[in-house]
């Protein structure tokens, strides 16, 4: 049974705390990404539970067993790290053999169990090689196959896409879904893109300075962030935000601002009352705002930067002061320095407190 | 052929004036070795000459040179070995745990004088009944080898990547497994600069050996000193020791030139 959970687990690096109050409860064969900017704990959380780490306060938990006071050897979990960390001076089949040899395991079994991984991973030809004969990638498969020879409770994966290039990483990016899918084996992996989040998790959890912001499926991440930060970190490009006021006009409410005027819809009318004459800060989509006619427009904007992409174009924006960028058909034939009156998908809007950053709820 | 330009030939005069203060003693010495007395004393010096061997056959002949380069061989050997042995795990807990007590400790003990030690050390050996052993001058060599050890590979332990002890624990490894199967063999460069520098430094030692050693354990920097009698100095039987105490220094800093200055500099630039 591969669970871990993590009971109000702190990290304190003297006196900067790197992880605050960490609750997680990861189910058997889960995946479970662990996505933030740089710097915020999210690579302290995978090394407390491979043991690198030890937690200032709280409680670990894997495969139902307390592993606070366990040396790594003793947790039954596999790494694969960031920049792969291959012994260097062994091949590739010792490298993979190298903890089942630790572990005393018969040759015969070592054998069998290297070779099935290395078929999983197509790096048979490659077993007699060194790293450093092997191009990025295919050290990338061995780390890999170090980790899956282990059969361990837990894989642990530290960022191990960022050293690939573009094309390479969503390739493994695949591979690695498809491969944990295959094997059943719990695992957290931790990255700072949040498309890899996106695309791999069951969960995602979202972290910011040590504190836990959401713990969801991507898509409830991505429809119903639960805060600014949130709503922000995941997709691309990011949600746009406009700061408004919340007016009521002819018993209408309506957020306002420069070049800006969207009404509420009506599902929000209960929360919004409470709200009249308040700052909001309004959150929507890319997607989610379109070209409209000068009738229906609700927001005036300027275009910046026209980008096309190929199979659609990101438009920068300015309105008012405000700035947005929004995807729109690469076939809307525009150009910088144009006006264009555009509408918001009143279902897809987001409101949020402009002081605590927190989702307002309808 | 390219022909040089003017700043190739420049650079080789200039490097040619660098290197000869440092290079004329050395083939004054080998000359010097294959020549006679009178040639060797002569105003102005004889560069042409009926080369000789018989300082050579002084040498090892009449002075059993054989025998002390062997006790040289043993102790710098020795030295360096024990030195290795007890300064690879220093070196490793002071780089990975920061000791830095203990680092400073161990380098004060490079710091002091030498000759400080010497007079303690002979009085405490001669009550232990151990001068003119080679347990006293391999331990005493070792004051001078382990340090150089310790602190090059300090440097060296420093510049490895974390992640590759992480990923040994995590595979299983007892924190001596690490160190043994996954650090040391990736050390080797470090480790051959660290013990090429403790042997040349126990190989060229004098002051030791002049007060611990004695005819059972006599090196080749002491045995040199016996060509010099009341009477005369042998000069020829001189250069040719000289020689003989010189060629595996040579041979063993040539061999290893590149680790060795790699060495010297770690630390000043992190490569």
């Amino acid at each position: 049974m591969g669970k871990v959970v993590f009971e109000h687990v702190t990290k304190e690096f003297g006196s900067i705390t790197a992880v605050k109050d960490f609750c997680l409860e990861i189910s058997d064969k889960e995946f479970i990404v662990v996505v933030g900017p740089s710097g915020c704990g999210k690579s302290t959380v995978l090394r407390m539970v491979a043991g690198l780490e030890r937690q200032t306060a709280g409680n670990i938990f894997v495969g139902g067993e307390m592993v606070n006071e366990k040396p790594p050897r003793e947790r039954n979990i596999a790494m694969v790290f960031q920049n792969y960390a291959l012994y260097p001076h062994m091949n590739v089949y010792e490298n993979m053999a190298f903890a089942l040899t630790l572990r005393g395991e018969p040759k015969v079994e070592i054998d069998r169990k290297v070779k099935e991984a290395a078929d999983i991973l197509d790096i048979g030809p490659y077993l007699a090689r060194k790293p450093k004969e092997l191009s990025g990638g295919q050290r990338q498969r061995v780390a890999l196959g170090r980790a899956i020879v282990r059969e361990p409770e837990v894989f642990l994966m530290d960022e191990p896409l960022s050293n690939l290039d573009a094309k390479l990483r969503v390739q493994t990016r695949a591979e690695i879904a498809k491969l944990q899918a295959r094997l059943g084996i719990t695992t957290l992996y931790v990255t700072h893109d949040q498309t890899e989040a996106m695309t791999m998790a069951d969960r995602i959890v979202v972290i910011k300075d040590g504190v836990i912001q959401q713990i969801d499926t991507p898509q409830t991440l991505y429809d119903k962030p639960a805060n600014r930060f949130v709503a922000g970190f995941i997709g691309t490009p990011p949600m746009n935000f406009f700061a408004c006021r919340m007016e009521s006009q002819d018993g209408a409410l309506i957020l306002t601002a420069p070049e800006l005027k969207v009404p509420v819809p009506d599902e929000w009318r209960r929360t919004a009352l409470s709200l009249a004459g308040r700052e909001i800060i309004l959150g929507v989509r890319p997607e989610a705002i379109q070209p409209s006619s000068e009738e229906a427009c609700q927001l005036r904007s300027v275009i910046d930067v026209v980008e096309p992409m190929g199979s659609e174009t990101y438009l920068n924006l300015r309105i008012g002061a405000q700035r947005a960028v929004i995807r729109v058909a690469s076939e809307l034939k525009v150009v910088p320095d144009q006006t264009l009156p555009l509408t918001v998908d009143p279902d897809k809007i987001q409101l949020f407190d402009a002081v605590t950053g927190l989702v307002l709820a309808l | 052929m390219k022909k040089p330009t003017l700043s190739t030939v420049l650079f080789y005069i200039l490097a040619l004036f660098v290197a000869l203060p440092f290079l004329f003693p050395l083939v004054w010495i080998a000359l010097a070795s294959f020549k006679n007395q009178a040639q060797i004393v002569a105003v102005p010096p004889v560069w042409i000459f009926e080369p000789t061997l018989e300082n050579y056959r002084k040498v090892f002949l009449e002075q059993e040179f054989g025998r002390f380069f062997l006790n040289s061989a043993i102790i710098a050997v020795g030295s360096t070995v024990l030195s290795l042995v007890l300064g690879l795990p220093a070196a490793y807990t002071i780089s990975r745990y920061r000791q830095t007590t203990l680092g400073v400790l161990i380098l004060l003990a490079r710091l002091m004088p030498g000759i400080s030690y010497l007079i303690p050390w002979f009085i405490l050996f001669s009550k232990l009944h151990m001068v003119d052993t080679y347990s006293a001058l391999i331990a005493s060599h070792m004051l001078v080898g382990m340090p150089l050890i310790v602190w090059i590979m300090v440097n060296y332990f420093d510049g490895l990547p974390r992640e590759l002890e992480e990923a040994a624990q995590v595979d299983g490894c007892t924190l001596q497994q690490t160190f043994m199967r996954v650090v040391l063999p990736i050390s080797g460069p470090g480790i051959i600069t660290a013990s090429t520098l403790s042997f040349l430094f126990s190989w060229n030692n004098f002051m030791f050996a002049l007060v611990l050693s004695a005819d059972n354990t006599k090196p080749l920097p002491i045995a040199i000193y016996s060509f010099v009698s009341y009477a005369e100095v042998s000069w020829g039987a001189v250069m040719a020791a000289a020689v003989v105490i010189i060629a595996p220094a040579i041979v063993l800093t040539m061999f290893f030139q590149r680790y060795v200055i790699k060495g010297l500099t770690m630390g000043a630039v992190k490569g």
